[in-house]
């Protein structure tokens, strides 16, 4: 897989295209600490006003913050909201006690 | 926004999931294919929002994750509609304001006028005269003509020099421009225009059609001289008899007012001082060149070649160059312009040298400038008398100090008004 995964690398860098968009990652938009935009995501695996927990093709992704919730949630959108503190990548085998 | 635009016109529902596990009911929900917004915590339930079609296929998901849906709020347009259907009052009324709103908004209610100074013409003497061609308060403003409004303004109205008319929302503004004023005629006289130079110089021609003329070839006049004076004047009791070759006495009685017109030529002289540098700069190509092309796109530039041939890399071939484009470009078809083109870009480069310039050219230089600064100034009908003269005035090693001197047979005379004139008794009598 990480053979894949650098072979679509190289060939992205040399026809200069967009890595998210040939690579099979997440995107991730942060407007300012109240609105975090994640695409490509494979669904909410916690749920919490102060924290919120995304499956992504990496692993999982921990929102933390303070009045969190889900402005829109779709198959590849999903739009947090409220006053966030912190995004960081979890383990994807390790986990926290809540997921 | 488009999102929430198109949730609004199918119809939306507000959400409780209440009980079991709330994590998996999104998660089995996003299976689904469903989608949601707006969702958050109230309490110990999760509330959402989701489309109306998305409702039916919600079941599955909260059985599956042991939770109760309880609808709370049921919004969007069909939800009002589906309100408004039992109060047709309310219907009809909505409906009545936005027509009374429509029909209020599609008329003239005020027209405002304003008239640059010294506004001596009436407002309402302009209101008038609009609502002639139709543009009065209530007037529906699909009716009103604004460029028929304008042209009525400055036809019917000698004063207007412009008039411009716009529709601004309920509101019609006439701007007003006045024709130039003149000095006020006071009653029981007239204007009077009078020819005066407008540059010094001595007369050689005077040909007057109307008016008397107070000069003769040859006389000496500053500008503002009186060169052709408005009133015509006439002997009482007829030409009174002269000596031959001794003029005439003075015509006195004044028989009617005139705008002078004549033609007045003289001789106006024209002299100019210039410094002219005796060393020159000049730039001479060495006969370096370099050639490089760019493909644009969209204005963008997405490859470039022949840079190699380029001595720099920063931009700049030489130091000191002469740069020609050329572009290449596909045919356009109609408005339609194809995105691509090709840029060559050839570079020559130049030095600057400095040449000497003998006194000879720099003479013709200063006389070149004042033959060119004449043509510019001077009318078709003007002429040169006599070739461009030049004296060296002084002269150094740099430059050379040069006085060029011409002499033109030009017209000189523009209408001035004059001191308004009383108007004769007997001028329906005396017209010449």
């Amino acid at each position: 897989m990480a053979g894949r995964g650098d072979l679509r690398r190289k060939v992205a860098s040399l026809l200069e295209l967009p890595e998210d968009m040939v690579l099979d990652v997440a995107r991730i938009s942060l407007v300012g600490n109240m609105e975090l935009l994640v695409e490509n995501h494979r669904g909410p695996i916690f749920y919490g006003p102060d924290r919120v927990v995304l499956a992504v093709p990496q692993g999982r992704l921990a929102v933390e913050g303070s009045e969190l919730s889900i402005g829109f949630l779709s198959v590849n959108q999903v739009i947090i909201l409220g006053q966030i503190r912190s995004v960081r990548y979890l383990d994807p085998e390790g986990g926290s006690g809540e997921c | 926004m488009l999102r929430r635009l198109i949730a609004f016109v199918l119809g939306h529902l507000r959400i409780e999931v209440l009980g079991g596990e709330p994590g998996r009911f999104l998660n089995l929900a996003l299976q689904a294919g469903l989608v949601l917004w707006d969702v958050g915590y109230r309490g110990d339930s999760l509330w959402a929002s989701l489309t109306v079609r998305d409702f039916r296929a919600l079941r599955p998901a909260a059985r599956g994750a042991r939770c109760r849906v309880r609808i709370r709020a049921r919004r969007g347009l069909p939800f009002l509609l589906a309100r408004l259907r039992g109060r047709p009052a309310l219907v009809a009324g909505a409906f009545l304001s936005l027509a009374a709103i429509w029909w209020c908004a599609s008329h003239v209610w005020l027209i405002h006028v304003r008239i640059t100074p010294p506004q001596n013409l009436d407002p309402r003497a302009i209101r008038a005269v609009a609502a002639e061609a139709g543009l009065r308060p209530g007037v529906w403003k699909g009716k009103v003509d604004v460029t028929a409004v304008q042209r009525h303004l400055q036809n019917r109205i000698g004063e207007i020099a412009w008039a411009t008319v716009r529709l601004q929302g309920t509101r019609a503004i006439i701007e007003v421009v006045e024709k130039a004023t003149r000095t006020p005629v006071p009653t029981g006289s007239v204007a009077c225009v009078n020819l005066v130079a407008r540059k010094s110089g001595v007369v050689e021609q005077v040909v007057a059609f109307q008016g008397e003329p107070v000069v003769r070839p040859g006389d000496v006049v500053r500008a503002g001289d009186l060169l052709v004076e408005c009133a015509f004047r006439y002997w009482e009791g007829g030409r009174p008899l002269t000596l031959p070759g001794t003029p005439p006495p003075p015509r006195e009685n004044v028989a009617r007012t005139l705008v002078a017109q004549a033609r007045v030529m003289a001789r106006v002289p024209y002299s100019l001082y210039q410094e002219v540098p005796l060393v020159q700069e000049v730039e001479v190509p060495t006969g370096r060149t370099a050639t490089r092309w760019v493909l644009h796109v969209r204005g963008q530039s997405i490859l470039k070649g022949g840079e190699d041939g380029y001595p720099s890399r920063d931009g700049k071939p030489f130091a000191a160059y002469r740069e020609e484009r050329r572009v290449y470009r596909l045919g356009s078809w109609r408005n339609w312009t194809p995105p691509v083109e090709l840029v060559i870009i050839r570079a020559e480069e130049t030095e600057i040298r400095q040449e000497p310039v003998s006194l000879e050219q720099a003479v013709q230089q200063a006389r070149e400038r004042l033959d060119q600064q004449l043509r510019w100034m001077l009318s078709p009908s003007d002429r040169l008398l006599g070739p461009i003269t030049a004296e060296v005035v002084e002269q150094t090693k740099n430059y050379a100090g040069i006085k060029v001197s011409a002499e033109v047979l030009e017209e000189i005379s523009v209408p001035q008004f004059g001191e308004p004139v009383p108007v004769p008794r007997d001028s329906g009598s005396a017209e010449p």
